[in-house]
């Protein structure tokens, strides 16, 4: 078992540094940004663009340029081309905005998933579950940033229900901080939701007419204890897996829709923004933090495979 | 993004009961395609219907310069900003000195209202399918081709090719999907693409379609190559293999036609999924050039004037997603028809 | 069982993340305070100065901060329209006239100065400013290089050497500048806040992140770059003719959302935004806060697009003929907002030197001359010819952008469109190996001089630097030779010559093809009084320190 968890790590390590390197080379091989010219702002003579190349290292060969980048990536001394500001320094105020959200909207997401797709399968074949796959399938066809669009302009601008977007910090204000994040959780776990209950729903109508249930319902188990104890249970163990992807995978890059409709000024927004400045260092730390989490659980999952199943092991 | 692990991939459409020529007793198995045919007419109406709605979509988007070219009078380029038209008896601007567009005018020209450039919203919403659906299905073929490549490959040769076709995979799949979008599409808007003989201009529809088909290869590759796993243990191939065919030819006459169900079945979902990363593309500005239309692009756009035109969001999204839910809708269908305990997922 | 403490444990990790990530979140979004705190302080929101250090800000929206914290030798009254064009003695005892020739300006500062930390202000420390500006590369370096020795200091790139046209006195206060040739800009530029001298032992030759202590009303803390600048009033200026500080303290909220800066204004949580509303959210400010909202083209400024003199199509003047004569103002008028002037002069109004000269290309209200433009498509050899328009994404340029690519194709060419991020796009077109062909460009004064708009834009000195503002790259000998005429002599006495000047740049040459001056807003809170302290300025956008409070 050991073996199998050094050599996932191992495996993690280097498919980390592919990335790196895959994220370094996109912005400085493929043509496009002097960073230099960046640095330089609006009018620099042509001694001053020669300094900059030697002050900030991109006159060196590209592997020297690498190294010193990931250097400063570890020791959190990145500065970013455009603000020249330091970038962990920008990025620490930026996560707690990016979890709240991807947080939030993962518990929401799982709970209603939850109830709906259960009750979906309880109510298999017949209107109610036939109307809430339609719903889903809706759920699963809506892009979650036109969603979130028309979410802020309706309940937020014209109907004033909820706040037009923007972020409160939870030490600020707690309420508000939970009321201002209630629109971009609905917007982002819609599609989830979505997803989340058919597999659900078609986890649990393969468990109901196994053995142990029937086993369970003989017994005299009244049937909510049969749906949740064992039912439900066993059902949940995929849907949690993918859930662990999935969450790994909004925390890496696909908040960066919903931070960006509702301006939650998150990590994903940032990327988004620092990407389109060809500003590299913000890029690569946040691309290597997002790259980060899905591998590490996608490790962990992996990793919980092997221990409930042997034979998976020697894949 | 979500797809389980390749252990765990349980496709039960394999090769079914082969058709048996005369001679035998008259056992009358269906090919596979038949069988799910058969179940697709009978339980899922509703599949087919959205399948016909899909095929609707797709004509009407065609037809744009019917449209266009009739009652329309404009193309998906013009802007119409200090023009006026007649509504009701009235002289009004398209675009009024404040820059707010009409909205939907329900009459030939600006059917569904301009947009604050002046521009026909039906037209563009019409030239923008175009796009947005021509590069969803090159995506996905593409995504396929390659997936079903690299999935023989590794799942079959095995070994030291295996491994770095999985290890790259990997790679690919640990980019957070949009970030390598955007990364690529920002990068590639600059200059364009040059390697080697090919060359590509910056505001080549190509670069949306190849870096969609790539962020996609890992979800479909990974199942194919754990399908091809199992197939390779099956009998057929033993025999083949006993029969002293060469490898190559194994993989293109016994392992790939079994695999076209499996195909079949993600091939529509990766169509929708590839149409909603070319807008969520569009809409951070590095899908389709301007002045291009493309439903991603129409979305942004009107998401920055939604105080003042909602309709230039409603429209084009309103359209997406009856295209993507009509794809999702018809392709659950497809999946159950083939096999209804199948548990290949395609969700991002 | 193992399974069902999975999804407790799962839960539990939750929830601990959540609390985590809750807890790192105390700092301060500027969401709420601000206005409620009475009339010693205000809130301003912004999308934030680019720099933290006086020589190297480059945006109105830190000119706007930084003005307020440093007083140069020569400084622009503190009033609102045309009087704030006008130098008055900042630290100097007042405003030289040159001598030599024109070549010579005498500085002598006032006695007794302190700065914010109470250090005395010393004559050296000016030439050390000047040293920072030039060493640091700062985008302002090119007004100082008519002062002797510039050139040469830049080049041998040792902070410690001298710059031989300063020479400074510490004894007597005296400061003495020489140019290389008269030329009336650099007093025009000698006004701006990057000069002011700061305590040289607090400034040395490498780029600061945070203010070092000036004399000026208020002394400056950055508290977060890219979340909170605070300004605090400074005890000890007293300087004549310059305001003391009304406020106590002004708290500048930087963030990225134009939309919620707007909200903020309108619930009165910001009292300011130095940014204009949305075009989106325009219709409603306009209608709903009509006396608290109001527009100026200010500061002068003109829209125009650059035509590429060095390759086809716009090296032959038939083609920029045409662009001009295609051109419709009132289009464009709607692309902004409605805020846009429509004009046709290259020269802004409100400039000294702006003439009212006759519009050849047709009235810029009316419409376009589409016929004599494609005319002149074809006289040139042009037609059909592939041009790309380029532009950056920041709003509204994409579309002021579209709206050129439609019409060039109108007109005879086949054009298409180029879009860049905002952060890249100057650097880009005004290299010349881009061989950007025509595309959006804009240029606001950084100081009351014609010369800062033809001189600056047009010239052929101004293609010197790798980088140029003179996208064009316009080389005309005749424009040449008159800017050396006009070099040594003030705007005033110059005016008309400017202005004709202008008319040749625009009517017989069509170097570029004008379309209008930008109207940027100033929208105050409830609390402010807007119609009398709105502090329209022509140097700053709005000089905060006429901003009051309503009675």
């Amino acid at each position: 078992m050991t073996r199998f968890v050094v050599r996932r790590v191992m495996q993690m390590l280097i498919v980390l540094f592919a990335v790196s390197v895959l994220t370094f080379l996109i912005f400085n091989v493929i043509p496009g940004g002097d960073p230099a010219l960046r640095l330089a702002g609006r009018q620099p003579d042509p001694g001053q663009l020669e300094r900059i190349r030697q002050d900030w290292g991109f006159d060196e060969p590209l592997y020297v340029q690498y190294v010193k980048t990931i250097g400063n990536v570890v020791s959190g001394d990145l500065v970013s081309y455009t603000t020249q500001q330091n970038v962990w320094q920008e990025l620490k105020g930026r996560i707690p905005r990016t979890f709240s959200l991807a947080i939030g909207a993962a518990i929401m997401w799982m709970v209603f998933a939850t109830a709906l797709g259960l009750y979906s399968a309880v109510k298999a074949g017949r209107f109610a579950d036939r109307f809430l796959t339609i719903i889903a399938l809706i759920g699963i066809s809506m892009p979650v940033f036109w969603v979130g669009a028309l979410m802020n302009y309706y309940l937020g601008f014209k109907w004033e229900i909820f706040p037009n977007g923007g972020y409160v910090p939870f030490g600020e204000d707690p309420w508000e901080w939970f009321y201002h994040l209630l629109m971009p959780w609905t917007a982002l776990s819609l599609l989830f939701i979505g997803v989340y209950s058919r597999i659900l729903r078609s986890n649990v109508l393969d468990t109901i007419n196994e053995d142990y249930v029937r086993t369970a319902r003989a017994k005299g188990l009244s049937e909510r204890r049969v749906l949740v104890r064992h039912v439900l249970r066993n059902s949940m163990v995929p849907v949690i897996t993918l859930w662990g992807l999935d969450f790994g995978a909004v925390l890496g890059g696909g908040a960066i829709l919903t931070e960006t409709v509702f301006d939650l000024q998150g990590v994903g927004q940032y990327a988004a923004e620092s990407i389109g400045q060809l500003d590299v260092p913000p890029v690569l730390f946040i691309t290597l933090f997002g790259a980060f989490f899905i591998v590490l659980l996608n490790t962990i999952v992996d990793i919980m495979y092997a221990a409930l199943d042997p034979r998976v092991r020697l894949a | 993004m979500a797809s389980e692990p390749a252990t765990d991939y349980a496709f039960q459409g394999g090769p079914g009961a082969f058709e048996e020529e005369a001679g035998h007793e008259e056992v009358h198995g269906l090919s596979p395609w038949r069988l799910a045919l058969r179940r697709l007419k009978r339980n899922n109406k509703v599949a087919i219907v959205f399948g016909v709605l899909f095929l609707l979509l797709v004509a009407i988007c065609l037809a744009a310069p019917l449209w266009a070219n009739g009652p329309a009078d404009t193309d998906p380029y013009k802007n119409h900003l200090t023009e006026t038209i007649v509504i009701d008896g009235k002289k009004t601007n398209v675009v009024s000195l404040d820059g707010v567009p009409i909205g939907p005018t329900w009459q030939g020209k600006f059917f569904l209202g301009a947009d604050t450039n002046g521009r026909d919203t039906a037209v563009r919403l019409l030239y923008g399918g175009r796009n947005s659906l021509l590069i969803g299905c090159a995506a996905a073929l593409i995504t396929a081709l390659l997936a079903v490549i690299l999935g023989i490959l590794a799942g079959f040769v095995r070994g030291f090719t295996d491994t770095v076709v999985s290890r790259t995979l990997d790679v690919i799949w640990a980019f957070p999907v949009l970030l390598l979008g955007v990364a690529l599409g920002t990068a590639l808007s600059l200059g364009g693409l040059e390697i080697g003989p090919i060359k590509l201009g910056a505001g080549s529809k190509l670069i949306p379609i190849l870096i969609i088909a790539i962020v996609y290869v890992p979800y479909m590759a990974r199942p194919i190559r754990g399908q091809v796993l199992a197939l390779r243990e099956k009998e057929f191939v033993e025999a083949a293999r006993a029969q002293g065919m060469r490898p190559s030819r194994i993989m293109l006459s016994e392992i790939l036609p079994n695999l076209s169900s499996t195909v079949i079945v993600f091939l529509p979902l990766m169509v929708a999924n590839a149409i909603l990363l070319e807008a969520a593309l569009g809409f951070l500005g590095v899908g389709v050039k301007a002045p291009e239309p493309s439903w991603g692009t129409m979305i942004g756009d009107g998401v920055k004037h939604i105080l003042s035109g909602p309709h230039l969001a409603i429209v084009p999204g309103g359209m997406l997603v009856l295209t993507v839910l009509a794809l999702n809708v018809f392709g659950d269908g497809v999946r159950d028809a083939f096999d209804p305990r199948s548990t290949v997922r395609m969700e991002h | 069982m193992r399974r069902f403490w999975w999804a407790i444990a799962a839960a539990l990790i939750a929830a601990a993340a959540m609390s985590v990530s809750a807890c790192g979140d105390d700092d301060d979004d500027g969401g709420g305070g601000g206005s409620g705190k009475g009339s010693a302080e205000l809130t301003v929101a912004s999308a934030g100065p680019d720099n933290a250090d006086p020589v190297l800000f480059q945006t109105v929206q830190a000119v706007q901060v930084f003005q307020l914290v440093y007083t140069p030798l020569v400084t622009y009254a503190h009033e609102e329209g045309e009087g704030g064009t006008e130098i008055i003695p900042g630290l100097a005892e007042e405003v030289p006239e040159p001598t030599n020739g024109g070549k010579t300006y005498e500085f002598t500062l006032r006695k007794g100065l302190e700065y914010s930390d109470g250090t005395p202000v010393k004559a050296s420390d000016f030439e050390n400013t000047m040293k920072r500006l030039l060493k640091l590369g700062s985008v302002w370096s090119s007004f100082y290089s008519g002062i002797v020795g510039v050139p040469e200091f830049q080049e041998a790139g040792d902070f410690g050497g001298d710059i031989k046209g300063i020479e400074t006195d510490d004894a007597s206060g005296k400061i003495t500048i020489n140019l290389t040739e008269p030329d009336t800009k650099v007093l025009f530029a000698l006004a701006e806040p990057y000069t002011a001298p700061t305590p040289a032992a607090k400034s040395p030759g490498k780029s600061l992140k945070q203010p070092p202590p000036g004399v000026g009303p208020y002394t400056l803390d950055v508290v977060d770059f890219t979340r909170k600048w605070v300004l605090t009033k400074n005890p000890r200026f007293d300087l004549p003719g310059i305001p003391k500080a009304k406020f106590n303290k002004i708290t500048v909220n930087v963030s990225d959302s134009v939309t919620k800066m707007t909200q903020d204004v309108i619930n009165g949580d910001a009292d300011f935004m130095t940014e204009d509303p949305t075009g989106d959210q325009l219709p409603e400010v306009r209608a709903k806060y009509k006396d608290r909202y109001s527009e100026a083209p200010n500061p002068p400024n003109t829209y125009y697009f650059f035509l590429n003199h060095k390759i086809p199509p716009f090296d032959k003047k038939e083609a920029r003929e045409a662009v001009n004569y295609a051109l419709d103002s009132r289009a464009l008028v709607r692309i902004f907002g409605g805020r846009l002037t429509p004009g046709c002069t290259f020269l802004p109004p409100d400039l000294v030197g702006y003439k009212n000269y006759d519009c050849k290309y047709g009235d810029p209200n009316g419409p376009p001359d589409i016929a004599k433009a494609k005319q002149l498509v074809k006289e040139s050899g042009y037609e059909g010819e592939k041009v790309t328009v380029w532009t950056n994404n920041k709003d509204p340029r994409p579309a002021i952008a579209d709206y050129y690519r439609d019409v060039l194709n109108e007109i005879g060419f086949d054009a298409d469109i180029k879009t860049l991020d905002q952060q890249v796009y100057f650097e880009q077109v005004g290299l010349e190996r881009t061989k950007a062909q025509t595309g959006f460009t804009d240029w606001y004064q950084d100081y009351p001089h014609p010369g800062d708009f033809i001189d600056v834009l047009l010239s052929t000195d101004s293609l010197q630097t790798e980088v140029t503002n003179n996208q064009g790259f316009v080389s005309d000998p005749t424009l040449d030779k008159k800017l050396d005429e006009l070099r040594p002599k003030t705007p005033e006495e110059a005016a008309d010559e400017w202005g004709a000047l202008d008319e040749y740049a625009v009517n017989d040459q069509a170097h570029v093809a004008p379309y209008g001056y930008e109207e940027s807003s100033s929208f105050f809170s409830e609390r402010m009084d807007a119609q009398n302290c709105s502090g329209v300025h022509p140097v700053y956008k709005n000089d905060w320190l006429l901003f009051c409070v309503k009675e």
